[in-house]
């Protein structure tokens, strides 16, 4: 007891100090931020009809906050904590803020075709994603357990209400509803972990906690504080849909709005990744080596499991959330990689290769249900039938959708494939071939439904009627998305430097924590 | 140079996917004309090709991903210089033998082709491994498309065999790339994926002998489905069957050897241990394959798989070479000698001349087998047996096909001949047995290529009414002057029912039913057909006319039968006549591999010795 009293005293006594730099650090966060209220607000003033160029003003935001975290990741290379160690400005904090805030900028391009035909306000659905995608932004920034909580907490509750925007759909209120209970289930093992954490170490900042862990005899032996990281695997293998804690995943997707379905494959699952990685190297990484096989364990369900039943789909957009699991599943492989191994080279390799493949799968799930929502607008089903023929009726959406499916079978010249080939590379270098092979058995399983949808779309005839009643419309804004997602897809395929640099960059921070641990 | 000639296609099929408008003619002049460019590149490459200099030639090195160490690394040597000229012939005539023969779809049948040529050179040339195996998946798209799209009636069931079977293999590939990457860093000195680099740094020390073994399982499952090697062939007579004509010419032609390439470029020199403590496996493998390969060709009912089944046993051909040139030189306890070592390049440079001369000779018999298909509508054997005698209908192209048809089962003289002798040679070096085993393939490749010969170009024996045949000869001259196609229509039940009274009603129903289809797909394409074919048939053969004799033959009543048209004449008879030049002057073809070949032979030789070294050492 004594020795929590002290540590208590201890926090007491840390007096928060605020300047200038601080809120300079925080700048992309503040213009979201700022942007997100501005939209609340003049949303109340303009009239219905223009609330669509609401959408310019989310997409400035988002540019402004990719402006400005880029400007702090060139030129502030350090890592610099603020407003007490909650925050951390470093290169991984900005690069995962840059990827949240292109997943934002994407969905903006693709909400409003689907929510004006089905009534659902866009003035809120913006303002609620540019919160959700604050909440990630500060789950990736932050250096402290309550800072992870609140964040995470900001994103899981604007999901559940996207979820439930289409007020008037049963699916879409009962996804919410699942999601809901099933969420808050969650949130509520990861708090109960961060009390045991907080509990054993005597602190929620991360760096403190590995400070504690390093320095007191034992504790990393202590059965409490595996406790502590084993609830909190569960709570984040929830929000990243891992396998066994996936059940939510289908209905919510299926039920949500597809631009929201979309934005939950990619945002709040990244923010996961983020919080995982923060926590387990940042905070504890004496127990890592210990949740090796076991992620990696995960990581064999997880593939297989959302490959397998994906096969079985008939709604493409069923389909793509468990496509989405599997690829939660390669993920995992780049994680559990990392654990495997001591050398910080490597360690950098397996944590880089995490940051590339969740920003890779941002541009080819979101360039895939962006058209998934161009044909369900048209067609007015997700079904793998409503795909019959699209490239007689949309040549363009055709072999977008058909970049971005080759991409996530991943197959070479795509993004897709360079993102398969580090994670794997990861894998094998730190002794996980057999975990590689499995995976490269499972994207070859994912070839299956994949190549199901190509075919559907190139080799399915489709009537003259249908035909007729599908002329295709031109839709500015998901064509922008669709060209950037191939464009992105594209390039990071044939010329991926810039953006490996960068992933590297990004992992850079948390090798210098382990590596900094390590000296003492 | 090989960046221009791997990208030509490339800028081609750009071109052709951006051309407005409808005009299916651009897009054949275009796709023409880049595949001429492509040849024409090829060519020079070859012609200038040093060929007793050591090492890879017309080298491109430039910095690509650097955090992984991949490159861009273009390279050629004899081995490669031989498939890319293959590969730029061939593609040529395929879009010489598509000229007609596909109506729907032309812009996507055209862009898919030319992809398909992209990566198909890219992948001879390719000499880093990240580039290689870009350009490996990159053929399999396009090519499932062909399938996919233009193929026959199963072609969705053969696309999808075709891509996941293939898929397979080279994932399991990417992962040994990638522990190959990891296992050559502490011997290179950094992180590379360039293939001449790790080959040449793992001659020097060699590689773990278990990973060895390993990596040459993953490699060889990727390669051997490409081949594809018993028992891993069953996708390629589906995708056959059911892929177009051009298609099967060039997944015959140059695709296979894809898997032979792979076989020589990695397996043997950088698992040469490996290589010969699996040339058993491998020459068992092999030898399967191609007895397998010619007695299932021989119950073939339809053309096309007899051909595909042919091509297995040919294949293994290629294997059974390679492997008992890399077990000749594991050499029985130290008793090679460099000598020997050099003198049993025989089998490997008898590979790959099988694999140059199978390109040429299964490519025309493919091409063959559509010309007929394109006529008939059918590739039944039996149907076409009881239906016509090509032979007279079709004198020219009865010839060169025939010359084909002689090359392929190993006529001295033809191509197909000179290949098998060397691995005959070099398979006997190593175990009079083999050799024994394999020459029987030549019995069979005669009894089934000469079988489907008689059946398809002499009709049934014995069937021979020259009364049916003058009653009916007016119509049958006056439609080869160009009766309108209605009225060949007009005449067809009459001639049916004549034949009926010879034959059972059943047939005759089947064939007025050819017959009538025939004749209205005629119509759409009276702007080829009426071609003729451009007398350069007189140098293959002489003595036939053009004249119709007398013939028992149903379809001289109704419907239009001409020989070979123009573009089916460009693309068969140039092929006819460099499989006879190549197998007349086999020494053109050997040149090149010879400094290849003694070069990996002594590479693995050499390799052998460091690592027997190595172990007594260790021992000690």
């Amino acid at each position: 007891m004594s020795f929590l009293t002290q540590h208590f005293a201890q926090i007491s006594n840390v007096r928060p100090t605020f300047t200038g730099d601080d809120f300079i650090r925080v700048l992309p966060e503040f213009i979201v931020l700022l942007m997100a209220v501005l939209i609340v607000i003049i949303d109340l003033f303009i009239p219905k009809r223009s609330r669509p160029l609401l959408g310019y003003l989310a997409i400035l935001g988002y540019a402004g906050g990719i402006v400005a975290a880029g400007a702090l990741y060139y030129y502030s290379n350090s890592q610099i904590t603020s407003f007490s160690g909650m925050f951390i400005r470093d290169n991984f904090s900005s690069f995962f803020e840059i990827l949240f805030m292109i997943t934002g900028i994407l969905i903006v391009l693709v909400t409003p075709s689907y929510s004006l035909k089905r009534a659902i306000p866009l003035g809120e659905t913006y303002s609620i994603q540019a919160f959700s995608v604050l909440g990630m932004m500060i789950v990736a920034a932050s250096g402290d357990l309550m800072a992870i909580f609140v964040g995470i907490e900001l994103t899981s509750i604007c999901s559940y209400m996207l979820t439930a925007f289409a007020r008037n759909d049963r699916g879409s209120a009962e996804g919410a509803l699942k999601y809901f209970l099933l969420g808050i289930f969650a949130t509520a093992i990861l708090v109960y972990g961060m009390t045991w954490a907080f509990g054993m170490t005597g602190s929620t900042n991360l760096a403190e906690i590995n400070k504690a862990i390093a320095t007191t005899p034992n504790l990393s032996t202590d059965p409490g504080l595996t406790f502590a990281m084993l609830l909190m695997v569960v709570g984040f293998g929830f929000k990243i849909a891992a396998v066994p804690f996936h059940v939510w995943t289908p209905d919510a997707y299926e039920g949500a709005p597809t631009p929201v379905a979309a934005f939950m494959s990619v945002g709040p699952k990244a923010a996961g990744f983020a919080a995982l990685l923060r926590v387990m190297v940042q905070g504890l990484p004496a127990l890592a080596a210990q949740w090796s096989v076991i992620l990696a364990v995960l990581a064999v369900l997880t593939m297989t499991l959302g490959n397998v039943v994906a096969i079985a789909q008939t709604s493409v957009k069923r389909m793509l959330a468990y496509s989405s699991i599997a690829h939660t599943g390669y993920i995992i492989v780049g994680l559990a990689s990392y654990l495997n191994t001591s050398s910080p080279e490597r360690q950098k390799d397996a944590i880089s290769s995490v940051l590339i493949y969740s920003l890779i799968y941002v541009f080819m799930n979101i360039g895939a249900f962006a058209i998934l929502i161009y044909v369900q607008n048209r067609q007015g089903g997700a079904d793998v039938d409503d795909f019959d023929g699209l490239a007689s009726w949309a040549p363009a959406a055709a072999l977008a959708m058909a970049v971005c499916l080759v991409s996530l079978t991943g197959i070479p010249p795509t993004g897709g494939f360079l993102g398969k080939f580090y994670v794997f590379r990861a894998a094998i270098d730190n002794g996980y071939t057999w975990l590689a092979i499995v995976g490269v058995l499972n994207s070859s399983v994912s070839a299956f439904f994949y190549l199901r949808i190509i075919y559907t779309m190139y080799f399915n005839p489709v009537s003259d009627d249908v035909r007729r009643r599908l002329q295709p419309t031109g839709n500015t804004l998901i064509a922008a998305c669709m060209t950037i997602a191939c464009i992105a897809i594209l390039i990071l395929g044939i010329y991926p430097d810039p953006a490996l640099n960068f992933a590297r960059d990004g992992a850079n921070p948390l090798v210098q924590v382990i590596r900094s641990a390590a000296g003492k | 140079m090989l960046s221009l000639m791997t990208y030509t296609p490339l800028i081609g099929a750009l071109i052709i996917m951006v051309l407005p408008g409808r005009n299916n003619n651009a897009f054949r002049w275009i796709a023409l004309l880049t595949t001429a460019i492509n040849f024409g590149l090829s060519l020079y490459t070859t012609l200038s090709f040093v060929r007793n200099q050591a090492g890879y030639q017309f080298e491109e090195k430039a910095d690509w991903i650097k955090s992984i160490g991949a490159g861009y690394h273009m390279g050629v040597d004899g081995v490669s210089v031989l498939m890319v000229q293959l590969d730029g012939l061939l593609f040529l005539i395929a879009v010489l033998a598509s000229w007609g023969a596909i109506q729907n779809r032309v812009r996507e049948y055209f862009v898919a082709l030319l992809l398909l040529n992209v990566g198909l050179v890219g992948v001879f040339c390719a000499l880093d491994f990240f580039l290689f195996y870009i350009f490996w998946e990159l053929v399999l798209i396009p090519m499932a498309i062909l399938i996919g799209v233009w193929g026959g009636a199963n072609r969705i069931y053969a696309a999808y065999k075709f891509f996941i079977y293939t898929l397979v293999g080279s994932l399991l590939m990417l992962v040994a790339i990638i522990a190959l990457y990891f296992q050559a860093q502490p011997m290179v000195g950094r992180f590379t994926l360039d293939i001449v680099e790790i080959t040449n740094a793992t001659a020097k020390s060699p590689l773990n002998y278990t990973f060895q073994i390993l990596a040459f399982l993953a490699f060889g499952s990727a390669f051997a489905i490409k081949v594809p090697l018993w028992p891993f062939h069953t996708w390629l007579p589906d995708a056959h069957t059911e892929a177009p004509t051009a298609g099967s010419v060039i997944l015959a032609g140059v695709m296979l050897k894809m898997g032979c390439y792979g076989f020589i470029r990695f397996n043997l020199p950088l698992f040469p241990d490996a290589s010969k403590d699996l040339a058993p496996l491998m020459i068992v493998l092999a030898l399967i394959a191609i007895i397998y390969g010619a007695m299932v060709a021989l119950v073939q009912p339809d053309m096309k798989r007899l051909v595909a089944y042919s091509s297995v046993s040919h294949m293994g051909f290629v294997i059974l070479g390679l492997f008992t040139f890399a077990y000749g030189l594991g050499g029985r306890s130290g008793l090679t000698t460099d000598q020997l070592l050099l003198r049993n390049t025989q089998a490997f440079e008898g590979a790959v001349f099988v694999m140059f001369a199978h390109g040429l000779l299964t490519g025309g018999l493919f091409l063959g087998v559509g010309v007929v298909y394109e006529r008939l509508h059918t590739r039944d054997i039996k149907t076409i047996q009881n239906t016509t005698r090509v032979a007279s209908r079709m004198p020219v192209y009865a010839t060169v096909f025939l010359l084909f048809t002689m090359g392929s089962l190993g006529l001295p003289g033809i191509a197909g001949f000179v290949g098998e002798f060397l691995v005959m040679q070099g398979a006997f070096r190593v175990n009079g047995w083999i050799a024994f085993v394999a020459s029987f393939v030549i019995i069979y490749a005669a009894i089934y290529l000469l079988w489907l010969f008689q059946r398809v170009f002499f009709g049934k024996v014995g069937d021979y009414d020259p009364a049916v045949a003058e009653s009916h000869d007016e119509h049958g001259h006056g439609n080869a002057h160009g009766v309108p196609a209605d009225d060949a229509h007009s005449n067809q039940p009459g001639a049916a029912a004549g034949h009926g009274a010879t034959s059972d009603p059943q047939e005759s129903r089947n064939v007025a039913a050819i017959g009538g289809e025939h004749s209205g797909h005629d119509t759409n394409r009276v702007g080829t057909d009426s071609l003729p074919e451009a007398g350069s048939g007189d140098e293959v053969h002489s003595g036939h006319g053009h004249g119709h004799h007398a013939d028992p033959d149903i379809l001289a009543n109704g419907a239009h039968f001409p020989d070979l048209n123009l573009a089916e004449g460009l693309a068969l008879i140039p092929l006819a006549v460099l499989s006879i030049v190549v197998g007349v002057v086999p020494v053109i073809v050997l040149d090149f591999l010879t400094t290849s070949g003694s070069q990996l032979a002594i590479a693995m030789g050499e390799h052998s010795n460091k690592l027997a070294a190595i172990i007594s050492l260790i021992g000690k």
